[in-house]
């Protein structure tokens, strides 16, 4: 007769079988590393970037800028943004499929800031007109590492800019229903995050730590940066740190 | 010192006072396809009725945030499968919303079909007769009081009745023909107070707390499911808290209940509640002649233990005593009786169970382990003296199953199909010592039955739809056997096919049918029956499963995404149904009273029919009021001794039941609930046997003349329920509160006259002959005409944080 004690049994069976499978998953990633500009003749610039625990198929670019705020170079930005072509932008026939997609929400300020505009009159790259190979790869999907040379030896100091942004995030502040009618924002959800150090290449650090500085337009219309980050809350925790070398 | 009432004022003046304006609601979910749960990214998702919309991320998650608390759903759209409308949930701002979305596959080009998000899903295999219950219409309900099975009562084809019952009587059939589903796991006993063998009782033991669905078939059962037959019940429960946990504190109509909801690891959660009445002292206040008190435990544990794995764990248990009130001085006529023949009860029972899901690219395997038990013991002495010669009565009998089951779901080319096996052990132990009154003389039995009991089962269903998805057909089968007897362990002997289709007629009509034949095993009451000597009667009887076809046609009106309205025609036919020996009648009319079914020694002779029709029309946005509007005709009619079909006792006729819902502004709600329950069949009590002494002492009850079988009809029934809701929703927790007003304009209906026994001055009965020898020694009997009904307000509190 099956009384208390085959409940028992049956109860420490769920807990081994819980318990069991548990201790077998557990992985671990490796750090990727991306070159960029090999061709570049200056200086080994080295951006390494922690993913935070939002982290989540984010979309993001890092540049130069002189002290005066002109745009100098870019220093990586994911392929789909470089080329404006994304693994989901068409529905076709019943399923989605890779193609061309303008998102000017994505990167706001690092698009303006580059300053190229695009036959439509936008700032992203586009298919016909995107930022060279050489500046990008698959959007990494973990810890990386960037190592860009510039394209000339540079002097003085100079601000490194990294720009990240994620669809998915809404928050509190950037709701669902914030704007509606609002196309490029559904694709935004909290604004892109803009991260800043300023180093100098006479006398570098050992690295710098890019700190968050401000956010970038919800819906990319301008590339103005807005310092208040009071409404930004997962969006900076995509990556936990950005640093800068200078080898 | 403040009076109560002052507080009370205070304390409405305060909340009315509070300014709610936050709309910081927050719902994080996932999409994926049902087939192999891979996610579904870049999916269009809204709040239904809205535009305000998310896409799904490449893992399926999405998010939504400041959304205006209150119930709500989901519409999700993907290229290529059919859109989703998701259940309510109930969105506040204290904590986060889980929501799954499990997209089908569509095998049509979407543009041939005109899609719906409609609130009323359709199913291949049930295209009749399945009724989806959601959340908000359970926690809303007037006069359930969140107990989801008062609210099965408001259901077509759901019978209800006017004593405080849960009894779920659907289509004409009595209430142990029905099965319960726990997420997968068939749990047999859902109300505290159990009638061991049948399903009903007072109050229901499910915690709303954990559901967010409930689908009811009345008929096409899916083969998976079995040993039912006049409905099978399929509850669904929410998913754990992801982020953090809450707590919610509910003051309920009868009882106080805590429940948390919270991570376990980062892909696991559990929820878990325990409730406990406070009725005993309720009733011993206001002098009811019987003090119960409940408990029960609830848990689900959930764990993704990766994409294509998932393991789900659930419990469900309940510990009910009742003792009577013997310190009540001069008790009432009603409460002499109730005192005379009601004996103290002990009752526990639980239910634990193990869901391991596995996916595949064309499907999912599913295996169900779980293991079920109830104890139940009564005790009675006669007049409630506790002295040896007089104890009548001392039940003690357990039940105990442990199930393993498999499953299959997969589709491929257009094929929907399932497919599986199961087993299960039992353990039946009745040591029952009860005297009765039998061909005028006492006896005294007594029962030590320890039955062991293998269950053995497979199944199968395909459904397709076909000429461009306008004609779907669902083709299943399914057999059960048993080591009881050979008259049940043959399984093809209960081979039991079924066959559904659905043709659309056009976008807005549909017609609909079922075929089927189901087995039923007898109770373990009936199984484990043994006389004097220990024989099992009813095995030495050829005691069989019982069985019942069903043929079910029904026509279908969408006039829009809001609203629906069917017309469904039944008819069942019963064979081989347990025939009482001793009282010569169908035991399908038992079941609906306290205590134990089934205990009896029968014969499987027995044929019955069901028959009716039901009228359900559905409106979501009736001029802003949600509306429900069914009607059952229904009769119900068993074989008598003579082969004669007479009426069962659920032959009720017409069942109407109205419920009208309203959302008002500021988070108040309103609604209200009238039904008509024609009037059902009942059994004269027989004043001759009732009255002689011997009999009387050993039941403390008449006997039922069962000459007169189901000869007489009490009038209809009929009540008006009204409920106010009104929540409170605060950045940290929330507040609900609740007045459920039942039988608001206080209607009595009508009881089965009862007899009880005339007191001389000193308190004692009156024997009218007592110089006669004591076998011929009658009590004077008093033929009482009794109702029932009263108006029952109740306010429930809920707090969550």
């Amino acid at each position: 007769m099956l009384k208390l004690k085959t409940t028992a049994l049956l109860i420490a069976v769920f807990g081994l079988t819980i318990f069991g499978f548990r201790t077998a998953i557990s992985q671990e990633a490796s750090p990727e590393v991306v070159r960029t500009n090999i061709e570049g003749v200056g200086q080994k610039i080295v951006l390494t970037v922690k993913t935070g625990q939002e982290h989540n198929y984010p979309m993001m670019a890092a540049w130069l800028e002189d002290m005066a705020g002109n745009f100098v170079q870019t220093i990586y930005v994911n392929e789909s943004v470089a080329k404006g072509y994304f693994k989901f932008a068409l529905k076709n026939e019943g399923k989605w499929e890779p193609g061309e997609a303008v998102r000017p929400a994505a990167l706001p300020v690092w698009s303006h800031s580059r300053g190229v505009i695009s036959d439509d009159g936008h700032f992203m790259p586009t298919k016909e007109n995107p930022v060279p190979d050489a500046f990008t790869s698959a959007t990494p999907e973990a810890d990386f590492a960037v190592y860009c040379r510039s394209d000339d030896t540079l002097k003085g100091k100079y601000k490194v800019f990294f720009e990240i942004n994620q669809s998915w995030d809404w928050n509190n502040f950037w709701t669902n229903s914030k704007y509606p009618d609002d196309a490029d924002y559904m694709t935004s959800s909290q604004p892109s995050v803009i991260y800043t150090a300023e180093i100098d290449f006479d006398n570098p650090q050992r690295h710098y730590i890019l700190k968050p500085v401000g956010h970038g337009h919800y819906s990319g219309r301008h590339g103005q940066l807005y310092s208040d980050l009071s409404t930004i809350t997962t969006a900076l925790d995509i990556v936990d740190e950005v640093r800068v070398a200078i080898e | 010192m403040w009076s109560i009432k002052n507080l009370m004022s205070f304390a409405v003046l305060l909340l009315a006072s509070i300014s709610i304006l936050a709309q910081s609601g927050r719902i994080e979910g996932r999409v994926f396809d049902t087939k192999n749960n891979e996610p579904l990214p870049f999916t269009n998702i809204i709040i239904f009725g809205t535009q305000i919309g998310t896409t799904s991320d490449l893992d399926g998650n999405f998010i939504f945030t400041g959304i205006a608390p209150g119930f709500t759903k989901l519409v999700a759209t993907s290229v290529g499968y059919e859109k989703y409308l998701s259940e309510d949930f109930l969105v506040t701002n204290a904590k986060t919303i889980f929501v799954e979305l499990p997209l089908t596959e569509t095998s049509v080009n979407l543009e041939e079909v005109v899609v719906r998000a409609s609130p009323f899903a359709r199913d291949q295999e049930s295209p009749v007769s399945l009724r989806r219950l959601n959340i908000s219409e359970i926690e809303r309900n007037p006069g359930a009081n969140r107990d989801i099975s008062k609210v099965l009562q408001s259901l077509p084809g759901v019978a209800s009745t006017p004593a405080q019952r849960n009894d779920v009587i659907v289509r004409g059939g009595g209430p142990s023909e029905n099965s319960f589903f726990l997420e997968g796991v068939e749990i047999p006993i859902i109300n505290h107070f159990s009638t061991q063998g049948a399903s009903g009782g007072p109050v229901g033991i499910i915690n709303v707390d954990f559901i967010r669905e409930v689908n009811f078939y009345s008929g096409a059962f899916p083969a998976k499911r079995g040993n039912a037959l006049s409905s099978v019940i399929d509850f669904r429960m929410v998913e754990p808290n992801k982020d953090k946990w809450s707590y919610r504190a509910t003051l309920g109509a009868t009882d106080l209940g805590f429940t948390a909801n919270g991570p376990v690891s980062e892909n696991s959660g559990l929820i878990f509640s325990v409730r406990r009445s406070y009725l005993q002292f309720l009733f011993d206040v206001i002098g009811l002649p019987f003090l119960p008190t409940y408990n029960d435990v609830q848990f689900k544990y959930k764990w993704n233990i990766n994409k294509k794995n998932q393991l789900t764990l659930i419990g469900l248990g309940a510990y009910d005593v009742n003792v009577l009130n013997t310190s009540i001085e001069d008790p009432t006529e009603d409460q002499q009786y109730i005192l005379g023949y009601l004996p103290e009860n002990k009752q526990w029972s639980y239910t634990v169970g193990a869901v391991y899901k596995h996916f595949s690219n064309n499907g999912f395997h599913q295996v169900v382990l779980s293991r079920n038990a109830l104890n139940n013991k009564a005790i009675k002495y006669q007049d409630n003296i506790e002295v040896d010669d007089r104890l009548t009565f001392d039940y003690n009998s357990t039940e105990t199953e442990n199930k393993l089951r498999y499953e299959f779901t997969g589709s491929q080319n257009g094929w929907n199909y399932e497919y599986g096996a199961g087993v299960q052990m039992a353990n039946f132990t009745d040591n029952t010592f009860q005297k009765q009154f039998i061909n005028d003389q006492v006896i005294a039995f007594n029962r030590n039955t320890d039955l062991d009991l293998w269950s053995w089962s497979a199944f199968g269903q395909i459904s397709r739809p076909v000429l461009n998805e306008r004609l779907t057909l669902s083709l299943g089968a399914r057999m059960d056997a048993n080591d009881y007897s050979s008259t049940m362990s043959n399984m093809f002997d209960q081979f039991s096919p079924r066959f559904s289709l659905s043709y659309a007629l056009s976008e807005q009509w549909y017609l609909n049918g079922n075929l089927g034949k189901y087995y039923q095993r007898p109770p373990y009451t009936t199984l484990g029956y043994t006389d004097n000597t220990g024989a099992y009667v009813n095995k030495e009887n050829g005691l069989k499963y019982i069985g019942v076809s069903h043929y079910v046609a029904g026509l279908e009106y969408r006039p829009d995404e809001q609203s629906k309205i069917t017309v469904e025609g039944f008819y069942k036919f019963y064979e081989d149904y347990p025939f009482s020996v001793l009282d010569s009648v169908s035991i399908a009319s038992k079941g609906a009273d306290f205590g134990v079914f089934g205990n009896e020694e029968v014969v499987s002779t027995d044929k019955g029919q069901a028959y009716g029709f039901e009228v359900y029309a559905r409106d979501t946005d009736f001029f802003g009021f949600n509306t429900i509007l069914s009607y059952t005709f229904v009769r119900s009619k068993f074989e008598d001794k003579t082969g004669a079909y007479i009426p069962a006792a659920w032959d009720n006729k017409h069942l109407l039941n109205i419920t009208i819902l309203r959302k008002l502004k500021k988070n108040w709600n309103v609604g209200g609930k009238w039904r008509y329950v024609g009037g059902t069949p009942y059994t004269p009590y027989d004043p001759v046997k009732s009255s002689n002494v011997q009999a009387w002492n050993v039941q403390g009850a008449p006997y039922l003349d069962y000459d007169q079988f189901n000869t007489l009809r009490l009038a209809p029934f009929h009540q008006l329920d009204v409920r106010v809701d009104k929540q409170y929703f605060f950045d940290k927790w929330s507040l609900m509160v609740y007045l459920d007003i039942q039988n608001l304009y206080n209607f009595q209906s009508e009881s089965t006259p009862i007899y009880i026994r005339e007191l001389n001055d000193q308190g004692n009965p009156i024997i009218v002959n007592p110089d006669a020898p004591i076998a011929e020694q009658r009590y004077q009997l008093e033929e009482i005409q009794t109702t029932s009904g009263t108006v029952l307000p109740t306010i429930g509190i809920m707090v969550e944080f």
